[in-house]
Parts: C-alpha cells; sequence; structure tokens
C-alpha cells in the first residue's frame, strides 16, 4: 500500500479539541517523507504530545486528516488504530517508559506481542525474541549480563531511555516516535542519545519524529518545524521561554 | 501470543510485582473463604457424623428430662445425665412384649479423660452405626471378667494401650477426677476397631464391673481374685440404677406403644425418644444459629472482595503511567479494562482455592479436638462440590466488582492517552 514515495505522515487541515476544550491543534498541512528525520520543538503546551497523540491514533481530529504510512488513520475505529500503532509506530517516552514488573528482555519483547508483524520481522532477524531482545540491548550498549538481570527500576534514567529505544525499534517499526525523550537527561547524555537513537533509526530504515521543546538538539535532525509557526490554533497559557520550565 | 495469554502473563507479572498487597489481599480472600466453607463443612459433617452414630435404634430411654439433653449424653457422650433409671424400671421395659432386645448404659467414670460406660454383651451385639455397621474388634475380646475392659480405637491409640494392659478408672469426668477406683484395676481385653463415632473415644466395662468400684465390694477379698466372671456375680454387683439404655423392637409398629409405656410410668419419671426424632430437633434448634453463622460468613466473604476491590482502585492512580505505555504499543483500551479484570479473577481465585486448601488443612488438624469436645467426626474429605461452587462464586463476584476499577482504568486511559501521568 506504502510506496517509497508515500510520505510516512500527511497531516491536512487537521483540527483537534479536547473534549469541551478549546482547540489545541490546528495544522493546514504537515508532511513527513519516508525515512526521514524530523524534529518539532514547541514550548509547553503548544500541542506537541497531542500531534504525536493523533499521529499514533490515539487520537482522532476533529477536523482534517491524518494520513501514517498509506492509511488514513483519522478515518480507523478505535480497534483498528489500537492494531495499526501496535504493528507500525515504535514509541520511547520522555521517562518511566518501562513495566516495572517486567525484565529488561520482557520489556524490549513485549511490542511484539501487540503485532505478529513485528515479531516476525523480529524472529527473521534473530533466531528468537530474546536473542533479537539481546541484540538490541547488546547494540545500545546495554549488552552486560549484569545489567539485563537487573531489575528496570535499578537502571539509571538514560539506561532506562536505551532500553526504551530497545523496545520502539525491536521488529523494525516504519515509524519511530519520541516524546521528549531526552528531557531527564544531563547536556552531554541527551546528544549522546539522540545520536544512538537516530543511528538504530537508521539502520532500522524507520522514520524518525522527534518531540522536545529543547532547541539545541535540532541540529542533529534532517528537517526541523516549530508548533509556533505549524500550529494555527491559540496557545493560552503556554509559556513563550521554555527554556525555564523543568519537566513535570 | 494470543491476547488472553499475555492478559493473564502481565495481569500475574503486575502482582507479583506489589506482591506485598496483592498477598495481604488474597489473605484476606482467603481466610474469609476458609471460614464460609469450614462452617458449611462442619454443619453437615456434624449432621452425617451424628447421624451415622447411631442406627437401628428405636427407643433411647432415661431420665425424664429434654429429649435432645437425653439424646446427647446417652449416644454422644455430650454433657451428663441429671438423673439415672432404676434397675427394676429397667428390668420391667426389658421384659415387655415389644422389645427384642437392650443395651444398658452407665456413665459417670473416666479413664483419663476418656468416658467408661459400663453395658453388657448386648452392645457388642445390637449396637449399630453408619447405617447399619456392627461392631468390630481390632484385637482381642469381649469383656468377660468384672474387672476386663474394652477400649475404642482411639482411646487404645492415644493412651499407646495394647490389649492386657491395667487400666485404673477415676469417679467423674474429665482429666483431673476427683478420685481413683485403684482397688480395681481393669485389664485391656479388647481393642474395637474404627468406627468414627463417640465409641472410639469410650472405655467399656461390665456393669458389675462399674457397680464393683462403686459399691466397695472391689475392697471385699472376693475382689482380690480379681479373675471373676461377671455372669457370675450378676446377682451380687447388681447396680441399683443405670443412666440409660438404648431399645431395639421386635416390629416398629410398636414403637408408639412402648413409647407411651415409658412416658406414662408411674414408678419414676423416665422418658423414651426416638433418636430420629431428637436428632431432627436438634437441627431446628440449631438451624438459626446455623444460617445466621452461613450469613456471617458470606458477609464477610463480600467484605473481603470489598477490600480488594479498593486495593485494585488505588493502585490505579500509580498505574496510569503503565496503562500509557501499553497503549503506546498498540494495546487498546480494552486490553486496560482485561488487565484489570485478570488481576481481579487471578487474586480471586488464588485466594479461593488457598481457602480451601486451608479449612481441609485445619479440618484435619482439628479432628481429634473436634471428636473430644463435640462428640463427632470432621472427615477431612477430598474438596467437595459446595467447595467448587464458592470458588466459582467467589471468582465470579470478583470479576462482577473488578468492572468498577477496569471501567476506570479504561475511561483513565482514554483520557490520559499517551500523555504519561503520575
Ligand atoms: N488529556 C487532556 N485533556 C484536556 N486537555 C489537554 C489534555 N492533554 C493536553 N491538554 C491541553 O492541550 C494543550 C496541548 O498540550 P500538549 O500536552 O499537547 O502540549 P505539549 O506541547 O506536549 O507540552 P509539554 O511540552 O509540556 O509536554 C495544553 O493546553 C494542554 O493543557
Ligand atoms: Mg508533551
Amino acid at each position: 500500500m506504502a510506496t517509497p514515495d508515500t510520505p510516512a505522515i500527511r497531516l491536512a487541515d487537521v483540527e483537534f479539541a479536547y473534549a469541551g476544550g478549546a482547540r489545541v491543534v490546528e495544522i493546514a498541512e504537515l508532511e513527513v517523507a519516508q525515512g526521514e528525520r524530523l524534529f518539532v520543538e514547541g514550548p509547553s503546551g503548544s500541542g506537541k504530545s497531542t500531534l504525536l497523540c493523533l499521529v499514533a491514533g490515539i487520537l482522532t481530529p476533529t477536523g482534517g486528516t491524518v494520513d501514517v504510512l498509506g492509511e488514513s488513520v483519522s478515518a480507523l475505529g478505535a480497534a483498528a488504530r489500537d492494531r495499526f500503532r501496535a504493528e507500525k509506530i515504535g514509541f520511547v517516552f520522555q521517562m518511566f517508559n518501562l513495566l516495572p514488573y517486567l525484565s529488561l528482555i520482557d520489556n524490549v519483547v513485549l511490542p511484539c506481542h501487540f503485532s505478529r508483524a513485528r515479531a516476525a520481522l523480529a524472529l527473521g532477524n534473530s533466531g528468537s525474541l530474546r536473542d533479537e531482545a539481546v541484540r538490541l540491548l547488546e547494540r545500545l550498549g546495554l549488552g552486560a549480563n549484569a545489567l539485563r538481570g537487573r531489575r528496570v527500576t535499578e537502571l539509571s534514567i538514560g539506561q532506562q531511555q536505551r532500553v526504551a529505544v530497545a523496545r520502539a525499534l525491536i521488529g523494525r517499526p516504519p515509524l519511530v516516535v519520541a516524546d521528549e525523550p531526552t528531557s531527564a537527561m544531563d547536556a552531554t547524555a541527551r546528544l549522546a542519545f539522540v545520536k544512538l537513537l537516530l543511528e538504530e533509526c537508521a539502520i532500522a530504515g524507520s522514520t524518525v519524529v522527534f518531540v522536545s521543546h529543547d532547541p539545541s538538539l535540532a541540529a542533529s535532525f534532517e528537517r526541523s518545524v516549530s508548533m509556533t509557526q505549524i500550529n494555527a490554533a491559540p496557545m493560552e497559557g503556554v509559556v513563550a521561554n521554555a527554556s525555564n520550565i523543568s519537566d513535570a | 501470543m494470543r491476547a488472553s495469554t499475555i492478559l493473564f502473563s502481565l495481569a500475574a507479572k503486575s502482582l507479583l510485582n506489589r506482591r506485598l498487597t496483592a498477598g495481604l489481599t488474597v489473605l484476606s480472600v482467603a481466610v474469609s473463604v476458609a471460614l464460609l466453607i469450614g462452617v458449611d463443612r462442619v454443619r453437615t459433617e456434624a449432621r452425617t457424623s451424628f447421624t451415622n452414630t447411631i442406627s437401628g435404634a428405636d427407643l433411647i430411654v432415661g431420665a425424664r428430662s429434654g429429649p435432645i439433653n437425653l439424646l446427647l449424653y446417652s449416644v454422644f457422650r455430650i454433657g451428663d445425665a441429671t438423673n439415672n433409671i432404676g434397675w427394676d424400671s429397667y428390668q420391667e421395659i426389658r421384659e415387655r412384649p415389644e422389645v427384642a432386645w437392650t443395651i444398658p448404659i452407665s456413665l459417670g467414670d473416666s479413664h483419663r479423660g476418656f468416658r467408661v460406660m459400663g453395658t453388657d454383651d448386648g452392645y457388642f451385639e445390637h449396637y449399630r452405626f453408619a447405617r447399619g455397621r456392627a461392631l468390630a474388634f481390632a484385637d482381642g475380646r469381649l469383656f468377660v471378667n468384672v474387672n476386663d475392659a474394652v477400649l475404642g480405637a482411639d482411646v487404645a491409640a492415644s493412651l499407646g494401650y495394647a490389649v492386657g494392659e491395667a487400666i485404673i478408672v477415676s469417679h467423674g469426668i474429665g482429666d483431673v477426677s476427683f478420685k481413683d477406683h485403684g482397688e480395681l484395676p481393669f485389664k485391656v481385653t479388647g481393642i474395637l476397631a474404627r468406627t468414627g463415632t463417640p465409641v472410639d473415644r469410650t472405655v467399656h466395662v461390665t456393669l458389675a464391673g462399674i457397680e464393683a468400684i462403686h459399691s466397695g465390694w472391689a475392697t471385699t477379698p472376693r475382689a482380690r481374685e480379681s479373675v471373676v466372671a461377671a455372669h457370675a456375680l450378676a446377682e451380687e454387683l447388681k447396680p441399683d440404677a443405670i443412666t440409660a439404655c438404648i431399645v431395639g423392637l421386635q416390629s416398629k409398629l410398636m414403637l408408639f406403644g412402648l413409647q407411651r409405656f415409658v412416658n406414662e410410668y408411674t414408678a419414676e419419671p423416665l422418658m423414651a425418644i426416638v433418636p430420629g426424632v431428637a436428632l431432627q430437633q436438634l437441627w431446628e434448634l440449631l438451624g438459626a444459629a446455623e444460617a445466621a453463622l452461613l450469613v456471617v460468613s458470606i458477609l464477610v466473604v463480600a467484605a473481603g472482595l470489598v477490600g480488594m476491590l479498593t486495593t485494585l482502585l488505588t493502585s490505579l492512580s500509580e498505574r496510569r503511567r503503565e496503562m500509557a505505555v501499553l497503549r503506546s504499543m498498540g494495546a487498546g483500551a480494552r486490553l486496560v479494562f482485561g488487565l484489570l479484570l485478570a488481576e481481579a479473577v487471578l487474586l480471586a481465585a488464588v485466594a479461593a482455592l488457598l481457602g480451601v486448601v486451608v479449612v481441609h488443612l485445619a479440618m484435619f488438624a482439628a479432628r481429634p479436638m473436634v471428636l473430644a469436645n463435640f462428640g463427632f467426626y470432621l472427615h477431612a474429605g477430598l474438596p467437595g462440590q459446595f467447595d467448587l461452587i464458592v470458588v466459582a462464586a467467589v471468582t465470579g463476584a470478583a470479576s462482577l466488582l473488578a468492572v468498577v476499577p477496569a471501567w476506570r482504568a479504561f475511561r483513565l486511559s482514554l483520557a490520559d492517552g499517551l500523555t504519561v501521568r503520575t
């Protein structure tokens, strides 16, 4: 369905308001090519996370269309959107990405339980899901056996985020979405993490949408857009100088 | 992996991760289930056991008191007789044309906490339990001599007695007796096979033997010969009275006739009861208390389940993050709903099964104590139908109740989307 020319993401006249609230997203057009790495910056409250939810089919736009990899996500039913998300998208959050009651390996393998396609791809790469998880963790510098035996809550934030990247990448989803994954790290760790993430996504051939309110990271990406420019919705209560805001 | 497999595996791991709260929840539900099953088991076991204790007896005759009281002290060795039957009255009843056989019962003494019962050969010939089973000897033989004793299975087992052992009978009942009848030691001549009734906890001696230790005969030179056949002493050691007697009739049709004869007996106030009828009265008496106990234990189970509901609901706020992570991986809000439901089902099922195991172990452990104090056998049998029903009902009720937290989690995860909130 998706040829190489199909955009990975295409938003057209998208509008969104939370139930009973004012419009928070109003994007006339946004297109991301397959394999492209896009940096989305914008102050807190500018609608970055909401945009990602629209792309991932967690939220449906109140107007307009959201197409992801040639599929009109905004037109799908709830169950189909969940399935689509499981198959096509790898997610990395700001922090606490991991389920505390699963082992490191089980955390990484988890998306394969929700998507046959990703499980099949992971198995194609290594003999078992476990092996593939170990391989990814090794690539991300978490190869040590001692580390893998630990509870995920005993890992440092940086290590947890790398596990989250391994999980997002298992079974090579065509689209990787990261919502401020570096905001809990210090400046040097941030750059190293972004570099690692982009390298791994390049190997997997995944399109990347990376959201942050830290414009200094933009340089690592092919393209950068600012929510203040693309989002026409009135932004009430948005603090312009985002660098003063510590992450909540 | 199938959706339900991942669901239960996630639920189980998540519960294990919160093993302290989950464990306490399981414990409280398990205890409540054990209580409910225990109450029901004790109730039904008591009934079967009581019903099985006496069979084939048409009437029980004793001094006039309450029918339940007479039944309890004569057959179940619970409580004491308020009065006796004169020996002459007993003989008169015995010689009635309706009467096929009688078993005299003379109580009031004990041996190291076990009751001593004076009786005669009729007991071994006519006493029936568990729908018609007769008493059998595991070892030895019937009493013949005035100082012979036949032990119930539990007496022999718990005191470690074998045939040939000499035992001293004490006056009164209980471990600490008032007076030992040391002048006439009894000799164990037989040990009965286990019956699962109070017979197992009884020391049987001849009526003459009982009389011997009470009348002072035991201190006479003749007693020193010790081995004197009880029959030979029947006249010499004729008791003044016995405690009660069990009567078998020639025909059931004569039951009410003889019962009326006894109840209207003028020489002394006597009473004849039909064992089945008296048991029925006992159940009616206990029925209200049983029902109340059952209701209370059902309420305790309900309280346990509400406790579980509370635990699940409070866990939700700290798990919104987990829900968002699952949603980001393509888990539908329905899976989040199912996860909570699965947790409740797991908790309840584990708790209910644990409760079943606990109650059966507890009943097994309490068996000797129950038999000693309440005169019935708790069969620590395999879990039965009631246990299955309780496990199913508790699990079902838990999954119904869990709809509340599951629905809440469903709503929250839809509202939160991928916003990872704490
Ligand atoms: N679940 C929600 N219900 C109602 N309003 C919401 C919800 N989530 C976000 N909003 C509102 O939508 C607007 C955009 O929020 P969003 O989280 O998309 O911003 P953001 O750019 O990701 O901010 P941040 O950098 O702080 O994460 C804000 O005004 C916010 O208050
Ligand atoms: Mg955000």
